[in-house]
């Protein structure tokens, strides 16, 4: 047996530099699957690493609660990660009954029938990108195609113009990669992040202010002028929906189709299956984003004590459900860590399930299969063309380059 | 077998619907309506199947 170095789940940097610690969850699994962790500088947590955990503490949110923190952050002096988390009111860190009402806003902008609509703007959009590369060359997958194609289509929902994208990317980037020194804009971190909040506020202030005085056909102006138990929602929680839809809606299908394409790249079988047979791509994508679980984990905490596989839970005990270990649990998927295009049904948590359940778990499934359909119909040969790198975090840690050497067929 | 939904925790998520339509239609307005009040017992495995799956969780069966 050999024991696990708690920093290995967590440490931002050993992400960027392994990758996710499947080794180490596999051992869990087997051995340890409720395991409390101290690590130093982080806040002592369990580990919760099986399928079946995991949906029994997602079911009850009046047990396990999102409200004291929604991600692990390494303790500082600054303390600024946790107070940003506090200042800005996301559904994410809410509880029922809250969260039902806030929830509602939103949810009904995103089912499978309201996002119908959306199927040509998502594979035109595709084709458009795939068509810029070129007939051959070489590129950085991830700038040119992962993180442009989920961002012009949440772009083009929440009704921001085109000439603002980069702005957005570049939020994003600083906000999940806020541990990651490629994307930190100061060597000052807490300069740097207050910073950027002071943009992201005053930048959505604008926006929400220009859907009040002239309301649009688009998600922006629908945060703009919600209402909660008839009352106007609040800034702290206008800017809330800001947050997740701006940078959540997108940074995470970047992470899908970052790591699905690179899983491609090394099983060029798949990729002609896919092209061969396009009705795969629903079950494909799924797989995909198991495969990937481009959302690493979430927090829970315990408001009782509560027993959970014979080990005992106190109340206020920190919870991290590690929902890419769940995804290649033994007990629940065959052959977990292959990438099977047909994989039916495919009950992974890449999206979480129950109360806090993605709710852009469609227009992700979407996003990533349109992009993927066009890919694998027309690439005739890629290949690596440097070394893939991924952004030190332990919450999204997926590809910020991925060099690649490609030939294309033209659009059909 | 009877269904119980939870109608403030379903969003039309429509998995069970892809799964068992005889029992699960997912409405215009994205409502769930069940179809039959007594499933019969050649549903059963397609409605375990449903319950496990949704994504919401909003879904019982009571015998």
């Amino acid at each position: 047996m050999t024991e696990i170095d708690p920093l290995r789940l967590i440490d931002p940097q050993c992400y960027a530099e392994y990758g996710y610690p499947h080794e180490a969850w596999t051992q869990l699994r087997r051995e340890t699957p409720v395991r409390f962790f101290e690590p130093p500088g982080w806040p002592s947590f369990w580990a919760i690493t099986k399928h079946a955990d995991i949906v029994e503490i997602s079911k009850q949110p009046d047990v396990f609660l999102n409200g004291p923190g929604m991600t692990l952050v390494r303790e500082r002096p600054d303390d600024l990660d946790r107070q940003a988390q506090q200042q800005i009111r996301t559904v994410i860190n809410m509880d029922p009954p809250e969260h039902r009402a806030y929830r509602k806003i939103a949810s009904a902008y995103f089912s499978p029938r309201a996002l119908q609509s959306l199927d040509s703007l998502v594979s035109e959009t595709a084709t458009k990108l795939v068509d810029g590369l070129g007939a051959q060359g070489e590129c950085d997958f991830i700038t040119e195609i992962a993180s442009q194609h989920p961002l012009k289509i949440i772009a083009r929902i929440l009704g921001v113009p085109e000439s603002d994208e980069p702005f957005i990317l570049r939020l994003t980037n600083e906000l999940f990669g806020s541990e990651d020194a490629e994307f930190q804009r100061s060597e000052d971190r807490m300069e740097g992040m207050r910073e950027m909040f002071t943009e992201f506020w005053s930048y959505f202030t604008r926006v929400m202010q220009e859907r009040r005085s002239s309301p649009q056909d688009d998600l922006a102006s629908v945060f703009a002028n919600a209402r909660v138990e008839g009352e106007p929602m609040g800034d702290l929680e206008t800017m809330g929906f800001c947050l997740i839809a701006f940078t959540a809606g997108h940074e995470t299908t970047r992470g899908a189709i970052g790591g699905g394409f690179r899983a491609l790249i090394e099983r060029p079988e798949e990729s002609k299956r896919w092209a061969r047979e396009p009705d795969l791509t629903p079950s494909a994508a799924d797989e995909i984003i198991r495969f990937v679980t481009p959302v690493n984990h979430m927090v829970r905490t315990a408001n009782r004590d509560y027993e959970l596989r014979g080990e005992k839970i106190r109340q206020g005990d920190r919870l991290v459900l590690f929902y890419a270990s769940a995804n290649r649990d033994e007990e629940v998927f065959e052959a977990p860590s292959e990438l099977l295009l047909d994989r039916r049904p495919n009950p992974h948590l890449a999206f979480g399930v129950g109360e806090h359940f993605c709710m852009g778990a469609h227009l992700a499934r979407k996003t990533s299969g349109a992009i993927f359909r066009e890919l694998t119909s027309r690439l005739e040969s890629v290949e690596l063309a440097g070394t893939p790198e991924r952004v030190a975090s332990n919450l999204v840690p997926g590809f910020k380059h991925l060099p690649i050497r490609y030939r294309f067929a033209p659009s059909r | 077998m009877k269904i119980i939904v939870d109608t403030d925790l379903c969003e039309a998520n429509a998995v069970c619907m892809g799964i068992c339509p005889e029992v699960f239609r997912v409405e215009e307005d994205d409502t769930l309506t069940i179809l039959l009040q007594e499933v019969p017992e050649n549903l059963r495995s397609q409605i375990e199947q449903a319950v496990r799956l949704c994504p919401r969780q909003a879904l019982r069966s009571e015998n």
